[in-house]
């Protein structure tokens, strides 16, 4: 079954179009990137696949995630469908977690959300390590008794993570999971996310404006601008011979940074 | 002699350890510097010296053989006229309740710089390429990008000597990005340029040397070529390996 299939998705204010008639569907294990610069509507493509879109603004079209239309769903549907279906990690891990809860009970509470839904009994403070210790935190113990910004970035965006694997979700959807954090984090959080879906099998959806970053963890690519998808493929085929006139001049100005740090003696 | 020259600097905030320790390096008229480092490396509280925003705590810092000192008022007037900034946000960095003209050439009424003050922000505006009928515009009517250059231009209409830009492109979409370092590689041909960022790929395409910097300290100087391809220090192989790449 597919795991996110939206079509035709258009998001408005009262005024302006964001979202224009965008396709896009997600098989289980299908790792896609959304690529776009601000303003293209990444970001609200997957707050709309969660239906978490802004009071204000009006979703048309068909959005379906595990199955489940989204699109108009009350709340409880929503409820069911977050976490279990679909987790996110977002940008800015100091914003996404609680900044007055030590960080092991946040991790606590998807996980016991998770045990009763399933009926299941489970040591919770034993879970939690297992998480910590699967997203590579150092000294478990010390951090989960921590406050969010007791720990440096990397390692609040690592919590975000393991919140989002103690739901067990089938989809992850990463918005710039990895733009805040400096360059040398960012290379173990992109290794330590392409191992944990490898392992679990997840579908991934990931948002970044970044191409290198993207070229590296996903299979295919979609690329908007200005709310419209202008080009999609896989990533190695859409980077090599991009077609439209905007992914060209982005992966040439992607290819020019690059080709700078190549320069030999 | 150098335009630029700091010496065994150190500076620690209040009741911090050191931000910076033992830094030295020196800078020639015309060259262009990149200070890379990551959160926390001390780049910024260099950049803050260099500006004179805080004073060293110990060691020096010489522009062309005076001492940069904030308390010598004569001084920082002479010095202000040669050294001007470009910060990361061009949207926190521009009133916006003035006109692009008043903005732009507020540093030639704050430094009392002689001449025709409307010829020369016409000037800076062109050589950062934008039109001048938006002299009499409003910044929010402009993109990032556009108040990037904007920025610029105000940074460079009273002819500094040396510009220092503090991770000016870092918050630019890519194909924006891409012009803004081409501006300011232009502008490196012209004057002297220290560019601090954490992208080494930005240093890479604007400067001739690089200083890396790691936990305050140094870690690494040299031509830009030559660190890229042989790095030495085990903390620029791994900044390097970091750096994400296109596919071949």
């Amino acid at each position: 079954m597919t795991l996110l299939d939206i079509r035709d998705l258009t998001i408005r204010t009262r005024d302006r179009t964001l979202v224009s008639r965008l396709s896009l569907r997600l098989e289980p294990g299908q790792r896609l990137g959304l690529i776009g610069e601000s303003g293209s509507g990444k970001s609200l493509t997957a707050l709309a696949a969660i239906g978490l879109l802004p009071s204000g603004l009006l979703a048309a079209g068909s959005v379906q995630l595990g199955g489940v239309d989204v699109i108009g769903a009350p709340d409880r549907t929503l409820t069911g469908l977050r976490g279990a279906v679909a987790a996110t990690v977002f940008q800015e891990p100091l914003t996404a977690l609680d900044p007055l809860m030590r960080v092991g009970r946040q991790v606590a509470e998807p996980l016991r959300r998770r045990a009763g839904r399933e009926g299941r009994r489970v040591d919770i403070a034993r879970e939690v390590m297992r998480l910590f210790e699967q997203v590579a935190l150092p000294e478990p113990e010390r951090i989960a008794r921590a406050l969010p910004h007791e720990i440096s970035g990397g390692q609040r965006q690592r919590v975000a993570i393991a919140m989002a694997l103690a739901c067990a979700p089938r989809l992850l959807i990463a918005d710039e999971p990895t733009t805040a954090l400096d360059v040398t984090t960012q290379a173990a959080i992109l290794k330590l996310l392409d191992d944990l879906i490898r392992e679990r099998n997840m579908a991934l959806l990931f948002i970044s404006h970044d191409l290198p970053v993207v070229a590296g963890v996903v299979d295919d690519v979609l690329v908007l601008r200005h709310g419209e998808a202008v080009e999609a493929g896989p990533v190695a085929k859409v980077f090599a011979e991009p077609q439209a006139t905007y992914t060209r001049e982005l992966v040439g100005a992607a290819r020019a940074f690059d080709a700078g740090l190549e320069s030999t003696v | 002699m150098s335009l630029l020259a700091a010496e065994n600097v150190g500076f620690s905030y209040a009741q911090g350890r050191a931000a910076l320790n033992d830094v030295s390096f020196t800078l020639e008229a015309g060259a262009s510097l990149g200070l890379v480092g990551e959160s926390g490396s001390g780049k910024t509280t260099l950049l803050r010296l260099l500006l004179g925003l805080n004073r060293p705590s110990i060691g020096t810092i010489r522009f062309n053989g005076e001492l940069l000192n904030a308390a010598n008022a004569a001084f920082m007037r002479r010095y202000r006229r040669q050294v001007q900034a470009v910060f990361q946000d061009p949207y926190s960095s521009l009133d916006p309740r003035q006109k692009v003209l008043r903005i732009i050439s507020e540093p030639l009424r704050a430094l009392r710089i002689p001449g025709d003050h409307r010829q020369m922000t016409e000037q800076a505006l062109e050589a950062v390429g934008l039109d001048a009928d938006a002299l009499g515009r409003y910044p929010h009517a402009f993109s990032g990008g556009q108040r990037q250059r904007i920025a610029v231009a105000r940074a460079i209409v009273a002819r500094p000597t040396l510009l220092l830009a503090d991770e000016a492109v870092s918050a630019l979409d890519l194909s924006t990005r891409i012009r803004i370092v081409e501006l300011f590689k232009r502008l490196a041909s012209e004057m002297t340029l220290v560019f601090v960022s954490h992208d080494l790929g930005v240093v890479a395409a604007l400067c001739d040397r690089l200083v890396i910097l790691q936990h305050g300290r140094i870690v690494e100087t040299g031509p830009t070529r030559t660190i890229l391809s042989s790095p030495q220090h085990p903390y620029t192989q791994s900044l390097l390996a970091s750096v994400p790449r296109m596919p071949a």
